[in-house]
């Protein structure tokens, strides 16, 4: 079955949508931020979109 | 280590304090980040999680789908400088 690939916009290589966005304390914060700093691991959460 | 879920930033508080994350967790009530990055498209198919390690240049390294992304230590191996 053909998990991986098919289904995503975007593939390793690709770069990184910025973004910026509030955290749990109210501080936006920006993938720009950390170019040229460090690197990011960014992981998606989709709680709010399962009812229940 | 950023997370980022599709909740308000007052659930999110609540969520981080139950959970004692030590990360920012971040609010993405209007979707366009998970439209951006297409996790809306992997949520359909598979589980609720997706892990992206993108380097210091911007450039996405690896990605994690499903019940893989759950641990987030697979995504620590692609990252050359884990975030302290």
């Amino acid at each position: 079955m053909p998990l991986f690939g098919t289904s995503a916009t975007l593939k390793v290589g690709d770069r990184a949508p910025d973004f910026a966005l509030p955290d749990q304390n109210g501080k936006v914060v920006k993938l720009a931020d950390f170019h040229g700093k460090q690197s990011v691991i960014l992981a998606f959460y989709i709680r709010a979109s399962t009812p229940g | 280590m950023l997370g980022i879920s599709l909740d308000s930033q007052e659930r999110n508080c609540k969520f981080a304090q139950e959970t004692s994350a030590s990360f920012p967790l971040l609010s993405d009530t209007d979707k366009q980040v998970a439209k951006a990055y297409g996790v809306l498209s992997f949520t359909r198919l598979f589980a609720n999680r997706v892990t992206f390690v993108i380097d210091k240049d911007g450039m996405i390294r690896h990605i994690d789908e499903g019940s893989d992304a759950i641990d987030p230590s697979g995504a620590f191996h692609a990252c050359p400088v884990p975030g302290k």
